[in-house]
């Protein structure tokens, strides 16, 4: 799924910035949460839950922890709370 | 001169930062701490400035009052520490702080103020761990903090304000609105209908969103709940029925709908747990089925020095909110000897008699709600209640069928609660299935709170251990 289209508003100063998700570069703009970068790219299941179910993010402001990825190396980060910076590297679904 | 005293308030959403605004010019050294990454909190929902102002933040006159709030206390000097957790409070004034580095930073304030807010509370049903299954809390994050739809189609489900508030702007943004799968009958019962006529304002809004969501296409179905999830691994359909008169589905009433994304929402649950592990008294809120920080009229808890404000202190809005905060600055100010008895009584009569009005209009709606009986007992043995360990509503019926009926008992002997959200999710959802069983003697009780209240990383405690010059 491509990022959706009309979402952003023109008077918007947008910076893009570099990110990766396992690898492949994703498009992300300077200011938005690394959920949104992931939701917007069409990224859902985020982690493994302990019985092995699939899991994306949740709540949405930092209560749940469902939405746990490794950012730049270091586990269990909750990407609805962690901005985007320019050469992020994020992980999801890690087993 | 005398050092000027120090205030310490916890959280930077409208409560909040009224009572800073209060506190700020009355020789004070105001500190907030807030969880946010930008000041103003689930009312305001500010985007990161670098995104600039979007079309779908809020524009009424608390959201104004709110914005000038930010500006006026900025420029007055307050220090505001955004995306920084306070993990612990002692009734002394302590306070133990990790903060936006991630570093443990510990405070001492001659007052404390608790405005930690409210965070979502749902009814669980099969699938509603799916990938794509969102709060709706969340739905308005993406939108109004980082410009983002969740999806092209959605599907709200739930109760309360906030699941049709939520689809009325995820429509205006562009968003395709499939259904509001809504609990309440369409038409209250005839008492509550005229109570709620008291609050003609609000009732307005709520039929605009309710009309504008019609206009743009959207099913709205009231007296109806959610029944399943479905999908392989990611959310592909959701399956609704009609509620009777107990919140059973009545046979044959099930409907499925295509969506990529479903919001649900069911009210609000007070974020208790810094308050409750410094020892303040709590008290139990009937209407939203919940436990709250006991405050007096000023907003002074149980300890001396500790005060709460806004919904933590009683489920109720933001409007709500915003008043109490200003109540708690004002208390502070007098507490501490920075205003006279006299003005504070003249400020204090208006913004009492506010606060009770708003207080009425949130009983209501915690009322109107609540969930009937039938959906939580109908709720299926293999759905998931505590999301972080896995815990199935069998195990957890099969511990109360055995007679254990405490949320901390259960906790103990099936991990639910026990993961990393530390209960947050699940507690309220097993408060209400405790809640529903006979010979209780009196209102369930929380999960108990400990320090630290939320998880923080091993490495902020031990930088403060090297610092402090303690050897591993």
């Amino acid at each position: 799924m491509k990022r959706l289209e009309n979402l952003r508003s023109t008077e918007m100063g947008i910076l893009r910035v570099s990110i990766t998700v396992n690898g492949e570069p994703i498009e992300a703009f300077a200011g938005e949460t690394v959920y949104a970068a992931l939701s917007a790219a069409g990224f859902k299941g985020l982690r493994e839950s302990k019985t092995g179910e699939s899991r994306g993010a949740f709540c949405g402001m930092g209560v749940c922890y469902e939405c746990l990825v490794t950012i730049d190396g270091k586990p269990q980060q909750r990407a609805c709370i962690t901005p985007v910076r320019d050469g992020m590297e994020i992980l999801i679904n890690e087993t | 001169m005398k050092p000027k005293p120090k205030v310490v308030v916890v959280g930077a959403g409208l409560s909040g930062l009224a009572a800073a605004g209060v506190l700020c010019g009355r020789g004070c050294d105001v500190v907030i701490v807030d969880e946010g990454l930008q000041p103003g909190g689930q009312y305001l929902k500010r985007p990161d400035p670098g995104l600039g102002r979007l079309p779908w933040n809020p524009r009424d006159s608390l959201s104004s009052l709110g914005l000038s709030l930010i500006e006026q206390i900025a420029r007055q000097g307050v220090q505001c520490m955004s995306g920084a957790q306070v993990v612990g409070a002692d009734g002394e004034g302590n306070l133990w702080v990790e903060n936006g580095e991630r570093r443990l930073v510990e405070m001492k304030a001659e007052a404390v103020l608790f405005a930690t807010g409210a965070r979502e509370r749902f009814i669980p049903f099969d699938g509603w761990t799916l990938p794509g299954v969102i709060s709706t809390g969340a739905a308005q994050l993406l939108l109004k903090t980082c410009g983002v739809l969740p999806a092209k189609r959605m599907v709200f489900a739930g109760c309360g304000p906030l699941p049709l508030t939520a689809a009325a702007e995820t429509s205006a943004a562009g968003c395709r609105i499939r259904a509001l799968i809504y609990q309440a009958p369409l038409f209250p019962a005839a008492k509550v209908f005229f109570q709620l006529a008291t609050h003609p304002t609000k009732m307005v809004e709520a039929w605009k969103s309710m009309l504008r969501l019609v206009a743009a296409g959207a099913i709205i179905r009231p007296g109806t709940a959610m029944i399943e999830a479905r999908g392989k691994d990611v959310l592909e359909h959701v399956v609704y029925g009609s509620l009777d008169q107990e919140g059973n589905v009545i046979p044959g009433s099930e409907k499925v709908i295509r969506t990529d994304c479903l919001a649900i929402g069911h009210g609000f649950a007070a974020n208790i747990e810094l308050p409750q592990a410094a020892g303040c008294r709590l008290s139990f809120d009937r209407d939203a089925r919940g436990w709250i920080v006991d405050v007096d009229e000023c907003m002074r808890t149980s300890l001396p020095g500790l005060y709460a404000s806004g919904e933590i202190t009683g489920v109720a809005g933001a409007r709500k909110s915003f008043i109490e905060g200003k109540i708690a600055g004002h208390s502070i100010a007098l507490d501490l000897g920075l205003q006279g008895g006299v003005e504070y009584r003249r400020r204090l009569r208006d913004l009492k008699r506010t606060r009770e009005k708003e207080l009425r209009f949130g009983k209501l709606i915690n009322r109107i709600s609540a969930p009937p009986v039938g959906l939580l007992h109908n709720i299926h043995d293999d759905t998931v209640i505590c999301r972080c360990e896995d815990v199935t509503m069998g195990t957890i019926r099969s511990r109360m069928v055995d007679g254990m009926l405490t949320p901390g008992g259960i906790k103990r002997m099936t991990r639910c609660g026990m993961g990393l959200c530390q209960g947050r999710t699940c507690g309220p959802i097993l408060h209400d299935l405790i809640s529903l069983q006979a010979d209780l003697t009196g209102p369930v009780p929380p999960f108990s709170a400990r320090i630290p209240v939320k998880p923080m990383a091993l490495s902020s405690l031990l930088d403060r251990a090297e610092s402090s010059g303690i050897k591993g």
